[in-house]
């Protein structure tokens, strides 16, 4: 997913002076530019611009983040954390690309190729030595 | 039976005259049949749709202005009617919409009976077909001079507060707004926005302006086409309760048909209209 297609394709947008409090639910594609708080889910891809604050939880199919999330983000596709971006809270994705100057804090969980949650290395190796 | 209730008001009576010999001329050329019915002081768009029912009617044919269709969606009361519109004025928003702009056009869609189901949203007790006007909004398809709209633009905004599908609450300061059901503007036609058969309502907003942003995008803010502006909003929903400023004015077509509070809905598919080629949906 590109940025341009989030920007071109968005059925939904959420203008920068706009404020937004409750549950955010859309079935095409959704452009954040304002505030949101209370909880965001798209059926599709999710650009949160720039001038974006969310406070809440967030699902989608893909996702660009590029403003300010806090709280947890879901989504089953591709996530882009932009040079701009700042997330903390947890993140789950099916792949994930992180910009340079981006900010995330929280605990990341991806699915591996075969579609299984890769499980964490025990410390056995390093009980054994 | 097709049922044609002619209304003169805001037509100029030589013109609303020959426009009605004209009808009757090419109605009798495309063989339709049906009764005229006109509006007068004693008989009302109510009596008229009333008679039509107790008759059996199953076609209701508006000729007039875009009010005059107005009259009739209040007028039919959820009865199962299916409707057309004759325009009588070339200024007609809901002509260029449904594709009938011209008297022979809109007798030539009638005798071939092209019907589609089309949403219908309502503003509290009232019907409407094409879309409700907050603001700058109120001046869309309503051609204004430079200096007009340097005006408009510099005016203050509006703090609109509203209740989305009775699931979230969004506050704005805003120029102005559209809820579309659908809108009868070339330049925006086939987008998502403005569907009259997808079952939802389109929420458009700008913002405050710059004057040289105002004046780049004059002609977007004119046609309607806020979604192409910088900074603008878009929204679907099935619900718009307006909350705040409470007062403030909503318009259909320049008519103010309501103030806030109100609630806005749709209804999906409940309309059956006879519809032309060209329409812009």
């Amino acid at each position: 997913m590109e940025k341009k297609e989030g920007m071109q394709n968005g059925e939904s947008i959420v203008g920068p002076s706009v404020k937004i409090d409750g549950d955010l639910k859309s079935q095409g594609n959704l452009r954040i530019d304002g505030t949101v708080t209370g909880k965001v889910k798209t059926s599709q891809n999710l650009f949160v611009g720039e001038s974006a604050k969310i406070s809440a939880d967030v699902e989608a199919e893909n996702a660009i983040i590029s403003g300010i999330v806090q709280g947890n983000v879901k989504v089953s596709g591709a996530l882009v954390l932009g040079k701009t971006g700042r997330l903390v809270g947890d993140m789950s994705c099916g792949t994930l690309q992180v910009e340079e100057g981006a900010y995330f804090a929280g605990k990341c969980t991806m699915k591996d190729v075969n579609g299984g949650v890769i499980e964490p290395i025990e410390e056995n190796a390093t009980k054994k030595k | 039976m097709y049922y044609y209730i002619l209304d003169p008001h805001n037509i100029p009576q030589k013109n609303f005259e020959r426009q009605q010999a004209e009808l009757q001329s090419l109605l009798t050329e495309f063989n339709v049949s049906g009764e005229m019915a006109r509006i007068t002081p004693l008989r009302l768009m109510q009596d008229l749709v009333d008679t039509a029912a107790s008759r059996g009617v199953k076609t209701l044919v508006a000729c007039g202005t875009d009010e005059t269709f107005s009259q009739m969606l209040v007028a039919t009361k959820d009865r199962d009617f299916t409707l057309g519109f004759i325009p009588f004025s070339k200024d007609t928003q809901l002509g260029r919409i449904l594709g009938m702009t011209d008297l022979h056009t809109c007798v030539k869609t009638i005798a071939s009976r092209r019907i589609e189901k089309l949403d219908l949203a309502k503003i509290n007790e009232s019907y409407f077909l094409s879309y409700l006007e907050l603001g700058v909004g109120e001046q869309t398809n309503k051609p204004m001079g430079l200096m007009a709209s340097m005006k408009l633009f510099a005016g203050s905004t509006i703090d609109l507060r509203m209740r989305i599908d009775d699931s979230y609450t969004i506050a704005s300061k805003t120029m102005g707004a559209l809820i579309i059901n659908t809108r009868g503007t070339a330049m925006c036609a086939g987008g998502p926005i403005g569907n009259p058969q997808d079952g939802h309502l389109d929420i458009i907003m700008i913002e405050k302006l710059s004057r040289f942003t105002a004046a780049r995008y004059k002609k977007e803010i004119e046609s309607g086409c806020y979604e192409r502006i910088p900074g603008a909003t878009a929204i679907r929903c099935q619900q718009i309760e307006f909350l705040e400023p409470r007062g403030y004015k909503i318009t259909v077509d320049g008519n103010e048909v309501s103030r806030i509070p109100s609630l806005v809905t749709i209804s999906p598919q409940k309309l059956r209209m006879i519809v032309g080629k060209n329409r812009t949906f």
